[in-house]
């Protein structure tokens, strides 16, 4: 949950680089919709339970769900244009590594 | 206090820590995220249980010391279950499929749905929806991770 409230941290941030935050989650529709609420969650969360947007991205991190079972993501964060075209990413070998919110904030102003 | 009666709380602290570990903290902390007062919980409770076992009253009963080394045996072993799940999992992540990961790639038309059950998808979103003429961080949530 940490990851959560710290993206909603620098959303304002992101916000006036002119970006958007969005999270894609294994979770259901009502899932999510606990979670916003829950945490007051202002950024998009996307339900992907069948992983089909993580292969389409080919970061499925294959047994990786320990509590619930199955895959889940490898932690990623994609950047996106405001064309729509991948702009830069985010990739750790480890995921205790995380991106820090400044950093975030950063690549999003140096898009396009 | 008596042997027992140290035993049995020390067992109790240490075998809460694996317990309330599952339960709250690493979904809400993070898996290994800040475990020293999770390791400093489970010394305190080898250390009550090791008092129990090792430093009896004066005429405690040869009952009473076996159940104090059962407890400070439990103690240790709820001790060696935590440090396995928490420094035994793995920090490695698998390679992505970088053919998929290339810059300059599209956003994808794949099917998702939002917390209002509202399928969509990121094309969509991008096009015609809320994220129209903005500039995207897509990020993966991994729940308690």
């Amino acid at each position: 949950m940490r990851e959560l409230r710290g993206l909603q941290l620098v959303l304002d941030g992101v916000r006036a680089a002119g970006g958007e935050i969005v999270v894609v989650s294994k979770d259901s529709p009502a899932e999510l919709a606990e979670l916003a609420q829950e945490h007051e969650l202002a950024f998009l969360l996307l339900s992907d339970p069948d992983l089909a947007l993580v292969d389409a991205f080919g970061l499925r991190h294959a047994g990786a769900d320990v509590f619930r079972g199955g895959d889940l993501a490898r932690p990623a964060v994609l950047f996106f244009d405001s064309s729509g075209e991948l702009s830069d990413f985010f990739l750790t070998d480890n995921w205790r590594q995380r991106l820090r919110g400044e950093d975030a904030i950063a690549r999003v102003r140096a898009m396009r | 206090m008596k042997a027992t009666a140290r035993g049995l709380i020390g067992v109790a602290i240490a075998a809460a820590v694996p317990l309330l570990y599952f339960r709250w903290w690493a979904k809400e902390v993070g898996i290994g995220e800040s475990t020293w007062p999770c390791w400093a919980t489970i010394a305190a409770g080898i250390a009550i249980a090791g008092w129990g076992a090792l430093r009896p009253p004066v005429g405690t009963r040869r009952g009473d010391r076996v159940v104090a080394a059962i407890c400070l045996a439990l103690s240790v072993g709820f001790g060696g279950l935590f440090g396995w799940y928490t420094l035994g999992i793995s920090y490695e992540l698998p390679a992505p499929a970088w053919s998929e990961l290339r810059l300059g790639r599209r956003l994808p038309g794949v099917k998702v749905r939002t917390p209002d059950d509202r399928e969509t998808s990121l094309l969509a979103e991008s096009r015609t929806g809320s994220l129209k003429g903005r500039k995207l961080l897509l990020t993966f949530f991994r729940g308690h991770w």
